[in-house]
């Protein structure tokens, strides 16, 4: 009995041995297999084949294909909105322009390790310019961005409004080719608004049917450095054509660069520079039509705001 | 079943029947406003009878809304107090009651006859007062209505009924009212708030007396460079000897904003200026405009003709028939010295209200014949 337990005791033993002995013969050959090849390629530069060569020339083809094509979409939009800072940016595109070629010829030929290395700078150049021109398109787009805010502010009133209470301002373009001092009067945030009067409250409407009277309102700004005496004439036209009057005594006919024009109203206020007064009027019809009223402010004859009201 | 449909086509016929005639008594006219009424003013003055068909808007001391459909007149210098003047002016006002009664179908309690104020100062200074009184008897016995009202009104209740007449309530305690007739001008304005107490203005220049004045110093040169020159000496001395003096006198320029002109020649002016504005009662005219014009009719009177008028007006969609038939009988009225003479006096009054820092809103009226008939009617049926 003590016999059998000493023998598988020494068989055990045996086979650990010769696990043991497999593992480390392994290792050691794979030390001695594999260490030298390694040494070689973290010691020198491998000799490239042509299998590796093409390759490398596929993968520094699309890197170079996808900078170009990543450029000429931020290049598009440089070049539509950079006026302003083009010759700097055509001196960058020159460059730009200089390196691909020179990349594209290189990538073209059979390549030697020194093209190679070659292609790799310029392209890590061309990249370079690319951010630097990505920069400037930044830049471009900044400036843009606030010029468009001063475009819009100076256009505003050129866009005229169309529904019932959005404010316009007009800047006159005559004014402007003029420069006469008038060009500073600018009527912002016109309004005609229909009223009706219901429990003792006046309310608005957008009815012709229950309309009782319009009220129109705006706000005016002088620049011009002069305190005077000035008057505004308003002219409200019906849907049929007509100015709207509200007694013969308040309306009457002035002069346009248009011609002579009927007036609906004529408002004068005591104007001091800079200053923005708020202008109010309202006009009182028998009836009133279905259609669109159109409110025009006019100084010295010329249109310095309009809106629009439609009532149905 | 039948009866019911019956019932209702007797209701509609006889609907039909009671208001057709009424409607076309009502469409006889050409109305401007909504829930407006038909009335008729005679006014005896001394020249003549007037006809004046007026429309009532609501409220139209409030906005003006008096808008004169007929407007007819006979001539028969009443105040000459003749028998035959006398026949002439009462077959004149059976006349104009008739059409008003019968052809325009305004009913009498809508007709309204008043002596005007030029008749009782000419005939308080002749001591005709009689006469008028069998005046007015004569024509209630003539139109079968013992009770009709005819009041004499005098120059201050004319001016002041003028005033109401013409100015809506919203400008009538900042607006001076100057009528320039063919004789004299008159007018006045409210110093107190009120319409009772009126300060009146008066001049003893006229239209057709400053015509007269300038012709009789012509002498042998009938031309119109000497007229012109004669017509700056006459006015000149108006202005001088009276019309500045005047208007101190009216205390009128601290106390006003508007200056409203009536008379032929406002309405002469206000439709050669401003022919497009052919349907406002009121135009209102800067000085330098009426000087314009005035220079105008001096250099380049052919511009006031009816075609070229008609040719340089904007076109507005006012009616260009009507324009013409206007400044026709205008120029019918008032031949060029006229027209010079007119608004050279008109000129001159405006000139007291030129400030050179305050500005005056100057206004020329074109129905003011009628504003003080209007007044007097809205008052009547008020009352």
């Amino acid at each position: 009995m003590k016999d059998r337990k000493s023998l598988l005791l020494i068989v055990v033993s045996f086979l650990l041995f010769i696990v043991s002995f497999t593992l480390l013969w392994t290792w050691g050959y794979r030390f001695y297999i594999k260490s030298p090849s390694d040494k070689v390629i973290q010691g020198q530069v491998m000799p490239s084949t042509p299998a590796s060569a093409t390759a490398t020339r596929d993968t520094l083809q699309k890197l170079y294909t996808a900078t170009l094509n990543n450029l000429d979409t931020q290049f598009d939009s440089a070049r539509n909105n950079a006026d302003s800072l083009r010759g700097r940016l055509d001196m960058r595109l020159g460059e730009f322009y200089r390196l691909r070629n020179e990349i594209a010829v290189l990538l073209k030929n059979q390549l030697t390790d020194t093209d190679l290395d070659l292609a790799r700078h310029k392209i890590t150049e061309l990249q370079q310019r690319v951010k630097d021109l990505l920069d400037r398109n930044l830049d471009v787009e900044y400036e843009n961005k606030k010029l468009s805010a001063v475009l819009e502010q100076l256009t505003k009133v050129k866009n005229l409004p169309v529904n019932n209470i959005q404010s316009a301002s007009y800047n006159n373009p005559q004014l402007v080719d003029k420069n006469e001092p008038s060009v500073a009067f600018t009527a912002t945030e016109l309004r005609l608004t229909a009223l009706m009067t219901s429990a003792e409250k006046e309310e608005e409407t957008l009815l012709a049917q229950e309309t009782q009277k319009l009220v129109g309102s705006f706000f005016v700004k002088s620049n011009v450095a002069q305190n005077n005496t000035t008057e505004l004439y308003i002219v409200v036209i019906q849907p049929d054509g007509q100015v709207l009057k509200n007694s013969d005594w308040e309306s009457g006919a002035f002069v346009t660069n248009e011609g002579r024009k009927i007036y609906s109203c004529k408002m004068r206020f005591d104007n001091k520079s800079g200053e923005v007064k708020r202008m109010a009027f309202s006009l009182n019809a028998d009836k009133y039509q279905k259609g669109n009223y159109t409110m025009q402010v006019y100084y010295k004859g010329l249109l310095i705001g309009k809106v629009q009201k439609s009532l149905s | 079943m039948l009866r019911k449909y019956l019932k209702s086509i007797v209701f509609s016929v006889l609907l039909i029947s009671t208001s057709v005639p009424s409607l076309f008594a009502q469409n006889s006219f050409k109305l401007k406003f909504e829930n407006s009424v038909v009335y008729a003013g005679i006014d005896i003055g001394a020249k003549g009878v007037k006809l004046s068909v007026l429309e009532i808007g609501k409220n139209p001391q409030k906005s003006g809304a008096f808008n004169v459909l007929k407007d007819t007149s006979v001539n028969s210098d009443f105040i000459s107090f003749t028998p035959s003047s006398f026949q002439a002016t009462l077959d004149g006002l059976n006349k104009l009651y008739e059409t008003a009664n019968r052809d325009y179908k305004i009913p009498a309690e809508h007709i309204f006859t008043v002596i005007s104020s030029g008749v009782k100062m000419q005939a308080d200074k002749e001591n005709k007062a009689d006469l008028v009184q069998q005046f007015i008897s004569a024509f209630r016995l003539a139109v079968n209505d013992p009770g009709r009202q005819v009041p004499i009104i005098d120059v201050r209740d004319e001016a002041r009924l003028s005033h109401l007449g013409i100015v809506p309530e919203l400008q009538r305690y900042s607006t001076f009212l100057i009528d320039i007739g063919s004789g004299n001008t008159k007018g006045g304005y409210f110093p107190n708030g009120n319409t009772k107490e009126l300060k009146l203005f008066q001049l003893n220049w006229g239209t057709k007396s400053t015509v007269n004045a300038t012709e009789k110093r012509l002498e042998n040169d009938k031309s119109i460079s000497n007229y012109k020159k004669q017509l700056e000496r006459v006015l000149w001395g108006a202005e001088n000897s009276e019309i500045v003096y005047a208007v101190n006198e009216s205390g009128a320029y601290p106390m006003s904003d508007n200056i409203a002109f009536s008379g032929g020649i406002a309405w002469s002016v206000a439709t050669l200026i401003y022919p497009e504005l052919l349907e406002n009662s009121v135009v209102p005219v800067s000085y330098d405009e009426v000087e314009k014009f005035n220079e105008r009719l001096f250099s380049n009177y052919a511009t006031v003709s009816d075609s070229a008028i008609l040719y340089n007006m904007p076109a507005n969609g006012t009616n260009n028939n009507a324009v013409l038939k206007e400044v026709k009988r205008v120029n019918k009225v008032f031949d060029q010295k006229a027209l010079m003479a007119g608004t050279g006096l008109l000129l001159k009054i405006m000139r007291q209200f030129e400030g050179v820092n305050e500005k005056k809103q100057f206004f020329l009226v074109k129905n003011g014949q009628v504003g003080w008939i209007s007044a007097y009617v809205d008052n009547t049926i008020r009352k």
